[in-house]
């Protein structure tokens, strides 16, 4: 059967019997939010039906109200046609992420890539979003600094298995771990082409393609057996270094260059991590430093050229948007910085459009603007007025109420509470204090955009490090670069993972102590 | 105030000393040890409950005023002994196998004991046999699992066949949740009750084991 679909544009999809609009838009390149993967839990993938009967699933029935129901709003993951139907999409474009090049320290743009001879494509494989630099090999001739020529950013179209690793995971072990190869493999082929048609090199001028990534994403990258990743004890298949033909990983001849997929140090703190760590030079550094990348999963790192802790806290996908009523991810339009004067809220968006929701940036700065006017108590209790209907942030070009509620700032709440508590935790364990660390490195887009006083505000970092704080980019796209230019790097990498210990925060009992400290804002 | 509501204030709060303090109190002036426990302790924790599952309050707040109930059942339990209080039902509760995650299942064993339950919690990454033997073993009304990955949520999927295999699946009311868990997913598998939170929860498995005992 037929579904049409309407919104910002109009296309006809086919549907199979039994299969759900959601499953039916994605394998048609129409890609709508779904952060759980398509399970019926985050009621992002709303749709409306204009033609056609869809009877309402019990998921339906959480997220609706029995007038949304009469108007034919549904979840497109429950919703499982029966005939032709007419379904209207909302929702920001997931195509048109910001995401984070290599900008920022450490990097320096080559006006002229055609001028040098050969290159390298450094990639950042993120759960979210993909990150690709061509890197003009020894232009500057100075070893530590990279020269990125030109960096292509897009979306990893994984995103419809799910949009953590956990769902893609268990897509993996739902049958579907081929088509997230295949789907992977397409972007990342996509990008590289795209940069070498746009400065004129063929593929014998590419050397070398370096690849850094959580495992799941090395894993599925590679058509590795997802399988143990998933549930303890956790089992992946290979943490070590892989060195393949491009025809190998790609299924493609654009370049005969050698692929390396950085090594990892475990399940949860993978190759993005080791690249993190090797350009921010903690393999060098002697006063220890802490690495934080605040994703769903927030690994963090504390250590020095001797000795390093790793460990992953399950902050859960607040910091994305994606549990948060009005919650997106970094795309046009969404409210990343928020200042409340008289109650009023005055918001900036991405790209300066119409608001369409909050990231999560927006969630932490109207956290803490909440707390400092007073209409948020300690324990994360808002003001009466608030309470119910949730504090309005905005409207979107439709005339909804764009709200921060009671709710989403309980997911917050837990939220922070999981890094604070994993960065107490590490530093407890590394039997260190606040004034004995150097740096504190905030990896990826998030930490760009975060505005660290109102980080500190509510709690999410100790006040004290507020001045070590640095927003360090994407250091899993950088340190895949200059892996590319150090000849030591797989040395280097290696050692650093050897002197690594990783710590299990799900079953220790300091974490479980600073976990309860940390939730309340005092 | 009476004594018995100020024993319920004091457990909202988490004041535990307080609340000991109370109860003996309570116990010293013949007051009985049911009313105590059900007027004052439980009714209080089903309060606490009840903010929380409306985010009036928050997992701290709900932690502190089970401790403080616990205080108050400690020096209550002897007395309950003496006069023979049967609890509303037995739970074995636990997180199945593969997933260690702990917190959400220990707020549903304190919603449970609140709602006036006997708990027997059997802890993290729990086999499916484990659970089954400990239900067994204790004549429990409710077997409750907890899941918080998408990952190991098929796990409450094989306690639940086993059930069936040993022919005891009709035995016990089988209740699932955690963040990934929704309704769909309980009746996919089989499951009696899914709830979204653990006040609602204890308040499910209450009527349930109420209605299976024909009581109500």
């Amino acid at each position: 059967m037929k579904i049409t679909v309407t919104g910002k544009e109009t296309k006809t999809v086919s549907c199979r019997q039994g299969q759900s609009v959601l499953e039916a838009l994605t394998e048609n390149g129409i890609f709508i939010s779904a952060f759980c993967g398509g399970s019926g839990r985050c009621g992002k993938c709303k749709i409306q039906l204009t033609e056609g009967t869809v009877s309402p699933s019990p998921e339906d029935r959480a997220f609706f109200t029995e007038e949304e129901l009469e108007q034919g709003f549904r979840l497109a993951c429950t919703a499982r046609p029966g005939e032709d139907c007419t379904v209207r999409v909302f929702g920001p474009d997931e195509e048109k992420f910001d995401v984070l090049g290599a900008d920022g320290e450490g990097a320096e743009k080559d006006a002229r890539p055609e001028n040098a001879g050969r290159y390298q494509f450094a990639i950042d494989i993120g759960t979210t979003t993909l990150a690709i630099s061509l890197v003009a090999e020894d232009a500057g001739g100075q070893r530590g600094r990279i020269s990125m020529a030109d960096t292509y950013t897009g979306v990893n179209h994984q995103r419809a298995y799910g949009a953590d690793v956990i769902s893609r995971i268990h897509a993996f072990d739902e049958g579907k771990g081929e088509a997230m190869t295949d789907s992977v493999r397409r972007d990342l082929l996509a990008g590289m082409e795209q940069l070498m048609k746009k400065h004129g090199i063929d593929g014998s001028r590419i050397t070398k393609v370096l690849i850094a990534g959580n495992t799941t994403m090395g894993h599925l990258l590679l058509g590795y057996d997802c399988h143990g990743l998933g549930q303890v004890p956790f089992h992946p298949v290979n943490l070590n270094p892989v060195r393949l033909p491009f025809s190998h990983v790609f299924h493609s001849d654009l370049t005969e260059a050698e692929v390396t997929v950085l090594p990892g140090f475990s399940t949860f703190v993978g190759g993005d991590i080791v690249s993190g760590l090797f350009c921010c030079g903690f393999y060098q550094a002697g006063r220890p430093s802490l690495f934080i990348d605040l994703g769903t999963n927030g690994e963090m790192a504390v250590g020095n050229r001797d000795r390093l802790l790793v460990t992953s806290t399950a902050a859960g996908p607040a910091f994305e948007g994606g549990n948060i009523s009005w919650g997106t991810g970094s795309v046009g339009g969404a409210i990343y910085g928020v200042q409340i004067r008289q109650g009023k809220a005055f918001t900036e968006t991405v790209g300066q459009l119409p608001p369409v929701g909050i990231c999560g940036t927006g969630v932490i700065e109207a956290t803490a603007e909440l707390l400092k006017e007073e209409l948020l108590d300690e324990t994360g209790l808002l003001d009466e007025e608030y309470f119910e209907e949730g504090f309005p942030l905005g409207e979107t070009p439709d005339g909804q109420r764009i709200t921060y509620t009671q709710k989403d700032i309980r997911e917050l709440q837990l939220a922070k509470a999981a890094v604070r508590a994993g960065l107490e935790t590490l530093l407890l364990r590394y039997g260190i204090g606040y004034e004995d660390l150097e740096h504190v490195y905030v990896a990826g887009g998030f930490g760009v955009h975060l505005n660290m006083e109102k980080a500190v505000a509510i709690g999410l970092f100790p006040e004290e490090l507020l001045k070590k704080i640095r927003a360090a980019g994407n250091t899993s796209l950088k340190g895949a670069a200059l892996y590319g230019q150090e000849p030591e790097a797989e040395r280097i990498c290696m050692e650093m993972i050897g002197k690594a210990e990783e710590i299990d925060l799900s079953t220790d009992e300091d974490f479980q102590n600073y976990y309860m400290d940390s939730m309340y804002f005092e | 105030m009476g004594l018995i509501e100020e024993i319920s204030e004091f457990l909202q709060k988490g004041r535990a000393k307080n609340v000991k303090t109370l109860v003996q109190q309570a116990l010293d002036e013949g007051i009985d040890p049911k009313t105590i426990l059900n007027d004052g302790l439980l009714s209080g924790m089903m309060i606490i409950g009840e903010k929380f599952k409306n985010n009036e309050v928050f997992v701290p707040e709900v932690l502190v005023a089970a401790r403080a109930m616990n205080a108050g059942i400690t020096i209550l339990e002897p007395e309950l002994v003496k006069v023979g209080n049967e609890p509303i039902g037995r739970a074995v509760i636990g997180t199945v196998k593969g997933d260690l995650h702990d917190i959400g299942k220990n707020l549903v064993t304190m919603m449970f004991k609140g709602a006036g339950f006997e708990i027997y919690d059997v802890g993290i990454n729990v086999e499916a046999e484990t659970f089954i033997q400990k239900a067994e073993e204790v004549n429990a009304d409710v077997i409750g699992m907890s899941a918080l990955l998408t990952t190991t949520m098929p796990n409450m999927q094989t306690v639940i066949d086993m059930l069936k295999k040993q022919g005891l699946r009709d035995k016990y009311i089988v209740m699932v949740g955690g963040a990934p868990v929704n309704e769909s997913f309980a009746k996919q598998i089989g499951a009696d009750y899914y709830t979204a939170d653990a006040a609602t929860a204890a308040e499910v498995a209450k009527k349930a084991v109420l209605e299976k005992k024909g009581i109500a």
